[in-house]
């Protein structure tokens, strides 16, 4: 069957005799709110994401809108908490760029702005792995404990405080899932397709780049 | 518009076996009416998310925080996502009262969750069927494999499953399509699973409602491989009401539908101890209407066909329409799962594949069968799949920049992952009842339910975290490591029990053809007649329970029984 063909069988949809039949959206889109950030920050943005993820022989993150996308996501879809540790990330690449490089990122080399965020990535790789081990040892205590008083297994031991992040590490996170999940990244630098139309699960890999989704 | 007050039969409720029952009375005749309480969602035209990317979406998919404030419960697992915003029972005017925990996810519009099911769909055994009379657990079942086989190969002929045959006697075989493939690295395991435990454990296809043939009798298309069937499917290639059931039995004639037409009471009439018809609240205008059938099938799914029994007859019975038995309400069942383990697999890496699918494999139960006694009842059964790592990976010592960017966007190492399904047994104190004192938006008592898992359950997680770790070992998997994440009850999101079936009126709510047996002219036949749960998705057993009973009623109808 070709695509026409196929388009037209979908395009024949059974007529339904309905009373009060109301037309209503099904699927809602999401509401956005008011976006907290200039267009300054989401400009800075870019600058950071492009570092993070550059232009190669494939387009980088600025040409992906990581930065504009940043500032949509962290407004709707972060707790204030969230994004005080988010804000805390941006205030901090400044004010390093200011006293390590004595002037604002923007305006720093290439090499310069790797340079300053690498030391962050490092900083906060050591900091997570801080956080793990911590969390992992609270959590064996409370198993011992727990075992020990033969507590009733439908009390849950005590929610371990959010586990802090290192102020790099959403900046990071959003910048990967920002560029990846863009059509930009999705199909310019991954591989997608659309319709499919089968699946062949034992193909010869081709040394190309992975499957968007 | 001027209403028909009056008709052979009413169908409370479209989801899956809504669906059903329409289809099925209609088919055979009979004029009928079918009362859904949510909006109406048109097949395609409403399926406005259905050909979206990542990128179409201004959070890529994520729920915001204002849609966890909206939806608290929701919010508590996967099903609160930017895709299928819109899809789920608003929880502010339907709320429910949580004695204990209970993820109560539902779905309130034309076609029910078969819009948003995951499709999986497998056929209760023997095994299942004679479990609790066997073990002297709850009530016996009514009925046994072979009076439910014929109807299992009516819907799975009808609905399309597709899946492979393997002659299991835990797991029967059924009317399938081509199955949906298993990749290289899972065929691999799967044989070597096979050799390392004697023949005892197999990994097959998952078996889902997923059509991979074309019907252009039914207007639907063969899967496509985009792999996001919860946003409705423009080929109509996954079952649900409004791609399957729905045409066909508004293709008869005979079916009139109402959306907004909340069901609130099942009309009794005592003397001729048999429903007249039922009460409802359209949810638009707050006006009551009356309309009268002479069978009325309640497939509002478990838990709100049996608040909707227990809102009726009051007047006869306190606790409601069913409720002479004192099980009304009780013994509810979820499947206990997010137990299982992952690894990697080795040797691949020239190996890839094309298209998204909508399923992977499927590892059958193989516990406490075949005389096997372990230290706890019943069996779990697993779901799994086995793919190469996408960009969400991380890369050892790659932070930021073009290497880091270089390395993510090439397929990352094989692995492979499973979660066990567990069964839950039906236990009185698991129960939901009528809150009186809190009300939704149209002034309706609520349900409260207070459900917990006893300790069958918590022996049964141990094996089935163990065994996923042992499975994917002895199949060559390395690196391999359990998971575990917390389970509530309801995030199964199959809930059964409530109003079982049972041989005897005394110890149960409904008889061997899911009538009332206080009122043979109401048939229940959704997930609250589940006598226990087997570990097995339900819904394709709804689906053949509801066939035949809809076979049944129109049969005693002729007859004059009703
Ligand atoms: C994300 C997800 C994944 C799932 N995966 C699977 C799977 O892989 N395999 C499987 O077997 N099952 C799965 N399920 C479960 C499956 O969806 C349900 O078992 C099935 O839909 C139940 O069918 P039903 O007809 O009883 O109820 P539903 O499909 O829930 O439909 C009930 C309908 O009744 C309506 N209704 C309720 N109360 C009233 C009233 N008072 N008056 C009028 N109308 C009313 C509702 O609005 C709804 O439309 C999944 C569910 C979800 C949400
Ligand atoms: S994966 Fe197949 S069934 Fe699911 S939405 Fe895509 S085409 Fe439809």
């Amino acid at each position: 069957m070709n695509r026409r063909e196929l388009l037209t069988m979908i395009a024949a949809v059974t007529g339904t005799s309905m009373m009060g039949a109301h037309r209503a959206f099904a699927y809602q889109p999401t509401p956005v709110g008011e976006n907290l950030f200039s267009e300054a920050d989401a400009e800075f943005l870019d600058t950071v994401a492009e570092t993070i993820i550059p232009a190669t022989d494939t387009p980088g993150a600025r040409e992906a809108g990581v930065g504009a996308f940043m500032t949509v996501y962290v407004s709707d879809c972060y707790t204030s908490r969230e994004q005080a540790n988010f804000r805390e990330g941006m205030e901090q690449i400044r004010t390093r760029a200011e006293t390590d490089y004595g002037k604002p990122f923007e305006e720093m080399s290439t090499e310069e702005r790797q340079e300053l965020l690498q030391t962050a990535a490092d900083e906060a790789r050591a900091f997570t792995s801080r956080r793990m081990a911590e969390l992992e040892e609270r959590r064996e205590q409370s198993i011992d404990q727990q075992s020990a008083a033969d507590t009733a297994a439908d009390e849950q031991p005590e929610e371990a405080a959010e586990p802090e992040m290192h102020w790099f590490t959403p900046i990071q996170q959003l910048t990967l899932f920002g560029f990846f999940t863009s059509e930009v990244g999705g199909t310019e630098v991954l591989r997608y397709e659309q319709v499919p139309g089968e699946y062949i699960g034992d193909l010869d890999y081709d040394g190309g780049p992975a499957w968007a989704t | 518009m001027a209403d028909n007050m009056h008709y052979d039969a009413i169908v409370v409720g479209s989801g899956i076996s809504g669906g059903w029952a329409a289809k099925e009375l209609t088919e055979r005749g009979l004029k009928v009416l079918m009362l859904e309480r949510g909006r109406n969602i048109e097949h395609v035209a409403d399926y406005v998310n259905a050909s979206k990317e990542s990128w179409d979406y201004p959070h890529r998919g994520t729920a915001t925080v204002e849609m966890e404030e909206n939806y608290p419960v929701l919010s508590r697992d996967y099903p609160l996502n930017e895709q299928t915003y819109g899809m789920w029972a608003n929880e502010q005017e339907n709320p429910y009262v949580e004695a204990k925990r209970f993820d109560w996810f539902r779905g309130y519009h034309v076609g029910g969750r078969s819009l948003m099911w995951g499709r999986q769909s497998y056929r209760l055994s023997d095994t299942d069927f004679s479990a609790n009379e066997r073990e002297g657990i709850a009530t016996d079942w009514p009925i046994r494999y072979s009076d439910i086989a014929p109807w299992y190969d009516h819907v799975e002929r009808f609905a399309g499953i597709s899946g492979t045959s393997e002659g299991l006697d835990i797991l029967p075989d059924g009317q399938f399509l081509p199955p949906i493939p298993l990749n290289i690295v899972e065929k691999d395991v799967a044989a070597r699973l096979r050799k390392a435990f004697g023949g005892k454990r197999y990994l097959i296809n998952a078996r889902v409602a997923n059509i991979t043939e074309s019907r252009p009798e039914q207007n639907r298309v063969a899967c496509q491989y985009r792999n996001k069937c919860w946003l409705g499917c423009p080929y109509g290639a996954y079952f649900s009401t409004q791609a399957a059931t729905l045409p066909a039995a508004m293709a008869t004639g005979n079916l009139t539908m109402r959306p907004f037409s909340i069901v609130k009471e099942v009309l009794y009439d005592k003397d001729g101890k048999r429903a007249r018809g039922v009460e409802i609240i359209d949810a638009e205008t707050n006006e009551t209407y009356e309309y009268t059938a002479n069978v009325v099938f309640l497939n509002a799914s478990s838990f709100n066909s049996t608040w909707l029994l227990m809102n009726s007859a009051n007047d006869v019975w306190e606790g409601g329409l069913g409720s002479s038995s004192g099980e009304l309400g009780h013994n509810v069942m979820d499947h206990h799962f997010r137990v299982g383990a992952e690894g990697r697999v080795e040797g691949y890496d020239d190996k890839y594949y094309y298209g998204r699918r909508p399923a992977g494999f499927y590892i059958p139960r193989f516990r406490n069968i075949d005389g096997e006694e372990r230290p706890y009842t019943r069996g779990f059964g697993y779901q799994g799949s086995a793919s190469r790592q996408g960009w969400r990976r991380e890369v050892a010592e790659l932070n930021i920049g073009a290497d880091m960017k270089e390395a993510l966007s090439k397929p990352g190492d094989w692995t492979i992952g499973m979660t066990a399904f567990g069964e839950m047994l039906p236990y009185h104190d698991n129960f939901i009842a009528l809150d009186r004192g809190t009300t939704d938006k149209w002034g309706l008592p609520v349900l409260s339910i207070s459900v917990d898992l006893h300790e069958n359950e918590r022996r049964m997680r141990e094996d089935m975290k163990q065994d996923a770790v042992d499975i994917l070992e002895a199949s060559g998997v390395v690196d391999v490591k359990p998971t575990e994440s917390d389970y509530a009850p309801g995030m199964g999101i199959h809930e059964m029990g409530t109003a079982r079936m049972g041989r005897d009126p005394e110890t149960s709510v409904l008889n061997g053809n899911n009538q009332v047996w206080d009122a043979p002219n109401v048939y229940v036949t959704d997930g609250a007649c589940m006598t226990s749960a087997s570990c097995v998705n339900p819904s394709l057993t709804y689906m053949a329970l509801t066939a035949r009973a809809a076979d049944h009623a129109v049969k005693s109808l002729k007859n004059g029984d009703l």
